[in-house]
This record gives C-alpha cells, sequence and structure tokens, in this order.
C-alpha cells in the first residue's frame, strides 16, 4: 500500500492533492484511498464525510474508527452511519479507520462506544444523506424538501424521478457541509434495531482476516521477551548461547521505565522466524535481581489480607449506626471472600508490529487505546508523535489488557534497535506469567439481619490496588471499593472500608475493572443473607431494592442509579430465565444484579453438579 | 537446513525448516497462511486445528517432519470461497464475537461433520470440548454445527 511509507504529514497534503475537487474533506484513511485508487478503472469514490465514501457504482464504504476487539463495533458503529445515510447495508463495506484525529476518539473500554458515538456518527450518516439530496434537488432544479430517501435512493416526490447515490455521489462532495441536520426518529429505524452478521464474518471464516499476528511486511523480523520477574530487573544474561540458535540474530535488552505499565524489563531475542525466537529465548542464559521489596509471594499477600481485615480499615462510607444496629438484630451475618488475581488471557496474545526508520514509525497492531499507544511509542523511540502512523488490527479479544501499550513500546524499541520492522509477540506462557492482572482481594462482609431484611451492612476490601502497583505513593482508597455500590444507600447503617496490602504483582484493568470482582462478592453475600432469612433470593433482592427512587451514584455511569431500572432488569432475568420454574434434583439457579458504567445487568446462572464435584 | 515438502490445500510448498519445527509455525511463518491462529502452543485452545489426511490435529503439536508429504488441509483450503457448509452456517448463526478461535473452531466442526453427519448436542460437545472460545461463543457453535448438519437446532 502506497501510504505505507509516507508519514502522516505528507501523507495528509498529498491525499489532499490526489483528491482534487472530489475530496471534501482533508484527507482519507489509507484503505478508503486504496479503494479509490484501486485498478478496477472506476472513477475516484467521492468521500462525503470522514466516514463516509461512495462509488459511482453505488457501493457505498463506511469507515468503523473503534477498535475492534470481539465487541462489535466494527459492525454497530457502521451500522448508525448506514442508518442516517439511508444506505442499503447489502451495498455497505466496512474498513477499519486507522489512528487519526479527524475521527475523534479511537477507544474500546468502559462500554462505551455506543453511548458516546450515539449522536455523532448518525450526524456522519444524516449529513452524506443530505449533500446527496441536495445534489439530486439541484440537479432536478426541485426544492431539497420535495425530496425523500429510499435506501441508496433520491426520489423526487411530486414527479418519481430517482437517481441512485452513487451518480449523486461526486457532486455531493462538492456541496457546503450543512451547520445541522436532522436526525431519524427512532420509529423510523430501518437497520438499528435489526439484526445484522458482523461485518468481518466472511473474512473470518475463510481465514482472510488479518489479526495483528497475522501482519506481514517484507523484512520483518520476529521477536519474543524474556520479562524479568515480579519487582526483579536483570541481573546478568549471556547472548551466546541464544545466538547459537539457527534464525537468531540479535539479542536485546529491554531497560523498564518508571512506570511499570508502560514497560517492564527483560532480554528480546530477535529473530527469522516465530519458532527460532521462541527457541532462542528457550536456550537463553538470564538471571535476574530483586528491585520491588513489596510481596511477590501469593501466601504471604494472603496472610497479610487477612490480618488487614481483622483491623478497622480506612472508612469509605459511614451511614448510621452499624456497631448500634447489629447489636439490635435478631441475626448476624459474617463471611469472608476471596478473589485471586486473574489474567486476561484474550486468544490472540499481545503482540504488535513496528517499522521504526529514521524519523518516522508505522505500527500495526491489536489495541484498545492507539492514541496511548501512539504517545508511548513517540516517547520511547523519539519520533514525533504525527510521525508515528498506526493501524489497528482487530485483536482476538482486549477484556482491558490491551489499554496498555507496553507491547507497542517493546515493538518499537526493539525495530528501532536493530533497524528492521519487528513483530513483537508474546507465547502462552507470557500472557498468563506477564500479564497486569486483575487484583486479587479479600472482602469481609457483616449484616443484621431483622425481620428477614437486611438493616446493616459492612464491607471491608483488603487488595494490592492496581493504582498502587503502578504508584507506591499513590493512596487507592477511593478506587477499589465504589462507596455507591448497593446495598449501600438501601440499608439504613452502612459502614465500608478499605486496607491496602501492597504487592510486585503488576495490576492492571480487568473486564469492568474490580466491578467484576465487588459485584461476585456483594451479590453472593446477598445470596448468604437470602438463604439466612428463608426468603426467596430474588424476592428478596427485590426487597432490598425497595420503592422506586433514585440514588446518587457518584462514580462511572453516575450521577444517578434508579432503583426501578434495577428492579426491572431483575424481573425481566428471572422471568426469561424460568426463575419459578422447578429443576430436577442437582440443578439450582443463582441471580444477581450490579450497576455500572450507567449499565444496569441482571443475570441468572443456571448450574448442574457434575461427577466428582464438579460443575 | 533440512527441506520439507509440504502438500497444504492441494498446492506442494518446500521449507527449509528444523524437523522438530511445529506444522503451525511452519505454515504462518515458511508457507505465509495465516489463517491458522496460535492460541497457546501447547495442544490446549485448538485455535491451530487443521486437517492432517482429513482428520483434525493441533498444528502446533506436529512437527514439519511429521506432516511433510501428507495432505494438510487448512481454513484457506476447506473451500475456495466460503461455501463450505460449515463456513456458510458461521456466517449465517453469526457465530464470531472476536473471531480469533473460529478458524479452528470451523475445521474441528467440518471434521466432527465429515465423521458424524447428524450428531447430537452431547456428540458436539464432546468433539469441541478441546476448542476454546474466550468470548464465549459455545451456544451459536452448536447451533451454527446443527445448521451445517441440516437441521434446525433441536
Amino acid at each position: 500500500m502506497s501510504s505505507r511509507a509516507l508519514p502522516r504529514r505528507e501523507f495528509l497534503r498529498v491525499s489532499a492533492g490526489a483528491a482534487g475537487g472530489l475530496l471534501l474533506t482533508v484527507s482519507v484513511p489509507a484503505e478508503l484511498r486504496a479503494l479509490g485508487d484501486s485498478p478496477a478503472g472506476r472513477s475516484p469514490a467521492a468521500a462525503l464525510t470522514a466516514f463516509i465514501e461512495i462509488a459511482p457504482d453505488g457501493a457505498i464504504t463506511i469507515a468503523s474508527k473503534n477498535p475492534e476487539i470481539g465487541q462489535g463495533v466494527k459492525t454497530s458503529l457502521p451500522l448508525l452511519v448506514a442508518e442516517e445515510l439511508d444506505a442499503p447495508w447489502e451495498r455497505v463495506t466496512v474498513v477499519q479507520a486507522d489512528l487519526d484525529t479527524r475521527y475523534g476518539p479511537q477507544f474500546a473500554g468502559g462500554s462505551t462506544a455506543i453511548n458516546q458515538n450515539w449522536t455523532s456518527m448518525r450526524r456522519a450518516g444524516a449529513t452524506a444523506r443530505h449533500l446527496l439530496i441536495a445534489a439530486a434537488a439541484k440537479r432536478w432544479g426541485v426544492e431539497p424538501e420535495s425530496c425523500r430517501t429510499e435506501p441508496g435512493v433520491v426520489v423526487h416526490l411530486p414527479s418519481g424521478r430517482r437517481l441512485g447515490y452513487g451518480q449523486l455521489a461526486a457532486e455531493a462532495a462538492r456541496l457546503p457541509l450543512p451547520e445541522d441536520v436532522p436526525l431519524k426518529e427512532p420509529g423510523s429505524f430501518r437497520l438499528i434495531g435489526s439484526r445484522v452478521g458482523g461485518a468481518d464474518n466472511a473474512l473470518i471464516v475463510t481465514g482472510a482476516l488479518k489479526y495483528g499476528l497475522d501482519t506481514r511486511v517484507p523484512g520483518v523480523l520476529f521477536a519474543c521477551v524474556a520479562r524479568a520477574p515480579f519487582g526483579a530487573d536483570v541481573d546478568r544474561f549471556d547472548p551466546a548461547t541464544a545466538l547459537r540458535v539457527p534464525g537468531v540474530r540479535r539479542v536485546v535488552r529491554i531497560e523498564g521505565r518508571a512506570n511499570p505499565l508502560q514497560l517492564r524489563p527483560g532480554v528480546a531475542v530477535v529473530a527469522d522466524s516465530t519458532w527460532a525466537a521462541i527457541q532462542g529465548r528457550k536456550a537463553l542464559e538470564v538471571t535476574w535481581k530483586p528491585t520491588d521489596d513489596r510481596t511477590n509471594d501469593s501466601v504471604r499477600l494472603r496472610k497479610e489480607m487477612l490480618a488487614a481485615l481483622d483491623r478497622p480499615g480506612t472508612p469509605i462510607r459511614n451511614d448510621g449506626d452499624v456497631e448500634a444496629a447489629l447489636a439490635r438484630a435478631e441475626r448476624v451475618v459474617e463471611a469472608t471472600y476471596e478473589l485471586p488475581f486473574l489474567s486476561h488471557t484474550p486468544m490472540e496474545p499481545m503482540n504488535c508490529l513496528a517499522d521504526v526508520r529514521g524519523e518516522r514509525c508505522e505500527i500495526w497492531g491489536p489495541m484498545q487505546n492507539p492514541g496511548a499507544l501512539r504517545a508511548l511509542v513517540a516517547e520511547v523511540t523519539g519520533v514525533e508523535p504525527s510521525f508515528v502512523v498506526v493501524h489497528l488490527t482487530r485483536a482476538g479479544g482486549g477484556f482491558g489488557r490491551r489499554l496498555l501499550s507496553d507491547y507497542g513500546a517493546e515493538a518499537a524499541l526493539l525495530s528501532k534497535t536493530v533497524e528492521a520492522p519487528v513483530q513483537l509477540f508474546r507465547t502462552r506462557e507470557d500472557e498468563l506469567q506477564h500479564d497486569y492482572y486483575r487484583p486479587a482481594g479479600m472482602h469481609r462482609f457483616r449484616a443484621g439481619l431483622d425481620g428477614g431484611r437486611v438493616i446493616a451492612w459492612e464491607q471491608h476490601l483488603a487488595n494490592p490496588s492496581r493504582y498502587a502497583y503502578a504508584d507506591p505513593q499513590r493512596d487507592p482508597v477511593e478506587s477499589e471499593l465504589y462507596k455507591d455500590d448497593p446495598p449501600a444507600g438501601l440499608v439504613p447503617h452502612v459502614r465500608l472500608a478499605y486496607t491496602l496490602t501492597p504487592s510486585a504483582v503488576p495490576g492492571g484493568a480487568w473486564r469492568a475493572t474490580l466491578n467484576s470482582a465487588n459485584a461476585f462478592a456483594v451479590q453472593s453475600f446477598l445470596d448468604e443473607l437470602a438463604h439466612e432469612a428463608g426468603r426467596d433470593p430474588l424476592e428478596f433482592r427485590l426487597a432490598l431494592l425497595g420503592e422506586p427512587r433514585r440514588l446518587t451514584y457518584d462514580g462511572h455511569g453516575g450521577p444517578e442509579l434508579d432503583t426501578r431500572r434495577l428492579a426491572g432488569v431483575l424481573r425481566l432475568a428471572a422471568e426469561k430465565a424460568g426463575w419459578s420454574a422447578a429443576l430436577p434434583t442437582g440443578r439450582a439457579r443463582g441471580i444477581a444484579f450490579h450497576f455500572t458504567f450507567g449499565s444496569y445487568v441482571a443475570e441468572v446462572a443456571e448450574v448442574s453438579r457434575g461427577g466428582a464435584g464438579g460443575m | 537446513m533440512p527441506s520439507y515438502l509440504l502438500i497444504v490445500n492441494r498446492a506442494r510448498h518446500r521449507v527449509d525448516l528444523p524437523g522438530d519445527t511445529p506444522l503451525l509455525w511452519a505454515l504462518r511463518d515458511a508457507v505465509g497462511l495465516t489463517g491458522t491462529k496460535y492460541g497457546c502452543g501447547a495442544g490446549l485452545c485448538g485455535a491451530c486445528t487443521v486437517h492432517l489426511d482429513g482428520a483434525p490435529v493441533r498444528s502446533c503439536g506436529v512437527t514439519v517432519a511429521e506432516a511433510a508429504g501428507k495432505p494438510i488441509t487448512t481454513i484457506e483450503g476447506l473451500s475456495t470461497d466460503g461455501s463450505h457448509p460449515v463456513q456458510r452456517a458461521w456466517v449465517a448463526e453469526d457465530v464470531a464475537q472476536c473471531g480469533y478461535c473460529q478458524a479452528g473452531q470451523i475445521m474441528a466442526a467440518a471434521a466432527l461433520l465429515a465423521a458424524n453427519p447428524a450428531p447430537s448436542d452431547a456428540e458436539i460437545d464432546r468433539a469441541m470440548a478441546g476448542n476454546l472460545c474466550r468470548c464465549g461463543t459455545y451456544q451459536r457453535i452448536r447451533a451454527a454445527i446443527h445448521r451445517a448438519a441440516g437441521r434446525a437446532t433441536p
């Protein structure tokens, strides 16, 4: 692809020039440009907004801006554009956009894709549709108001004349952009709310789709890294044994950065093939030295968490008088929940292909936060950020792991050092042994039951905190337990507390961060309380939620939490799962709810007891 | 460096690699077919499943020396145009989420149906148990296999 060799600024200038009068926007993504320049002999397609290109034959290309990590945005975001464009979906080809400021934020995390792009994607489509109608009206010499669209066609209502989008695109692209355009009423949606297949399905089932690890460029070398154990650095290494493995080219030390989320220390083996790099690393002789006195021993950490729970902890919420309420409760229930460190383990391991040449750098890889990856690559290589070109590949899962850019930094540093394109890859063992894990944690609960209702609730969390891992000076008291999570706000007497138990084990964001851990602990304990109270777990939760009301929620998805909606999703999940239907022996159901990221969630799990104590 | 003949999707490829190189890496790095995915390199996830002599194998656990001279089919060779019934069923059921494991799933499913044209749920679960999907698309995988077998999900 010709754009590969061009730094960003030049690319922008050249494409604007090459575009001539046809292009409305300053540039088009490389993939779109390639389509326009394709040797099929058709005239270049007209770009109507940054996201849309329509060819003379009516074929529509829509750029998808966000990273696709399996959540479906490569289908859903273009679908929003297509809806307002009134595009025939079967004529739409979706391409992945490179990282480019024209697209606005490009990010996969926090369940934000639809709610943050709902309006802007639709507006992109509506703008293009407005331009197509204006072009048709101009050609016919009629008022735009007398025209409407059918999928892919502008129709002049009084005369019944019709023009396809492809016949209008070039003219439309020359018209001035409207200030504002009306959006469809939800009642008239054709595509939103319908079921369409994934945009990449045909490529996935034939093996044609290139994930990050499948990216190849001429002269590429392959690298894997022997990384230091947690809280350690390289002591000594001897490259000789690795260099004797056929295909191994270089052995390169990687210095860790002060922020361990950016880069951890190790020794890289660079080779002609993936297998040679793996074999070379196996042969490498390296010793490590400890640099962090925080524990990396899970037995010791567990003891420290248990000891911490026997002390009061730092208060983070205090409603009413928990001690007095517990003293007068009919029954006090206590439980401790332990959660292990969890690895992200996406099916596609971390990988990145970097090609650093002089003052420019080109990157291909699966990532959730490409802007942050570019910034870090620029920092470690010294290449100016605007000369770091970033191509987003479809990711074989993310789960929060690819929010960090350490693997991009490794690839870029290695490419700069060996002066060749380098595909940095991690093996499955690397993924499990050198992740930024969801931190382990221990929750201790005490609750008072009176008349079958919860009158007092106490929760104390001890954990190593991912924030404190990255910055030992940071006090993570506000970040680990979410002070407005129900049943806080629903129970009159509540006390929440936190204790940091430091660890050198790397911590990171893992699937909704600690919501996944905290909700498990809270909802499990609620189940124990329902059991103690002799009440149905669903009915017990609905009673806890009580009369519909809005509670303060000072966290992601706030500022309010509507208990009516929590009760609503609980009832809906229960209904769909046939909550009250009898189950055979050996089968059981459980129910849980949670609010975060602005979403109300309820789940029913139905489990069977298997042989040998299995589930 | 020893030389081996790999017969991949009916095409012959001469590869110069150490004999203990896993077939997976020979396919991906030497032959240049990247549809077969690396997931674990230890035969634990099924992402690298290909057909060797018509039988499903984990290509990370077979060496080039063992595979040399035998017919190998990868996801790219299952059909020339995505028209294999399993591929069509995978699209119709919209199975893929991230999609990374699906080449291995499809190869395992195609081998299952070749051996058992109308598998039950239990037979599907048994045959597919070694193919992991981190997104959890198992229900749709099962539905797609039934569809490919010419049946609606029972």
